[in-house]
Parts: structure tokens; sequence; C-alpha cells
């Protein structure tokens, strides 16, 4: 069970993930009515997806393949 | 429910470079029955669902100026990437509850900005009505 605030958590772990190869973005989310770590990666690659971790702090950590964000102005 | 502190991106023209300006108090959309993007020239395209990230952050915004956003607060994202393309920023998107009041039809929720290609994303309009002082006139 998470003690700490998910927002302090993911202040403490977001520039981690994001250092981790194929990881483009991090979010607050929602897993079966229970908040989590939504991480984006540009592809569910085993070589990115080894390297994250599965929970936080008490957290689960969810993966979502996003492809890479980008601007859209032109 | 109302949250502390928002990010909205706006682009200098010359440069294409994400600025965040600060946003206060403003409070997220309503569940919107089906959306559509508006980009003022009549063409629309639906979007399958709709759902709200707190504490999103991102990267690799440009491709050839790499750029580390640290933090975009509560923004709207859309499935599928489909819904949006490259020019899109700025693009309107609304709701139409077909079926319930006339006042929900074309109902503004969002201001597209970014998207990847199974997603979409976009600043909640009220964020950006607030911030600018402005409000939408009509139906």
């Amino acid at each position: 069970m998470p003690r700490r605030n998910i927002k302090g958590v993911l202040k403490r772990h977001t520039a981690e993930l994001m250092e981790v190869p194929g990881v483009v973005g991090v979010a607050q989310g929602e897993s079966q009515g229970r908040l989590c770590v939504r991480v984006f990666v540009v592809e569910r690659n085993p070589e990115f997806l080894r390297r994250i971790p599965s929970a936080l702090e008490g957290y689960p950590v969810q993966v979502e393949e996003s492809g890479e964000f980008r601007a859209l102005g032109t | 429910m109302t949250l502390d502190v928002h990010y909205f991106l706006i682009y200098n023209p010359f440069e294409l470079v994400p600025i965040s300006v600060l946003l206060e108090e403003v409070s997220p959309t309503n569940d919107p029955i089906l959306l559509f993007k508006n980009l003022g020239i009549g063409y629309e395209t639906a979007a399958d669902s709709i759902s709200e990230l707190e504490e999103l952050s991102v990267k690799q915004w440009l491709r050839k100026n790499f750029l580390y956003l640290p933090q975009i607060h509560h923004q709207i994202i859309i499935t599928p990437g489909t819904f949006s393309a490259g020019g899109d920023s700025g693009s309107l998107i609304v709701a139409d509850a077909k079926g319930k009041n006339a006042s929900d039809r074309n109902k503004p929720v969002g201001l597209l900005f970014a998207g990847s290609d199974l997603f979409t994303i976009a600043n909640p309009i009220d964020a950006v009505l607030s911030r600018f002082g402005v409000s939408i006139d009509g139906e």
C-alpha cells in the first residue's frame, strides 16, 4: 500500500524513467481504480521493458506504447 | 475538482520553440460523448476515447531540436493517433453530445497541440480561456 503522495513519487522518479531508452512520457494514471505511474514507451521492446520497474514506492507502473510524442505545428 | 498549477504551450512561429506559460486554477472538462477536431475549414475527425492525465511529462517534442519539458499538468489525451496530424496544433476539439441538450452540442473541450502515432494531446479549453481571459461566443 503506497504511503507517499503520487505527485511526490513522480517528482522523484520522472527524470530517471525518462533516461531509460524508449521512454517518451511519464504521467499519473489510474489502473483498476488505483493510482498508478503511467509510462509511455515508443514501442513495447523487451529491452526497454526490462529497465522499467514494475512498481515505484508502492504504486504499480503501467507501461503503454505511445509512439514518439511531437508537437503538431508543422 | 481543481488543480493547482498547469502549463499551456504556445509556439514561437519563427523558431518553433515551445514556451511554458503558467496557468492557475482550472477545472477539468466534463466527460464528452464524442469528440471532433474542428480545423475551421469544415474538416472533422472523430475520436475513440478521451481521458485526462495529471502530471504528464514528455520528451522529444521536436525532431531536430531535442527538448525535454519537465512537467505539463493536467492534459487531455485522446485516441486514436489518427485523430491528429502535423499542422493540427491549435485546432479546437469539440464534444458532440447528440440527443442531449442543444447547449452540449459542439461544446469546446480542448486545444490540440501535440500527439504521437497512437495518441493526441490537448490543453483543456478552460485552462486556455482562463489564461487569456477570453470566452467563446455562440452555440
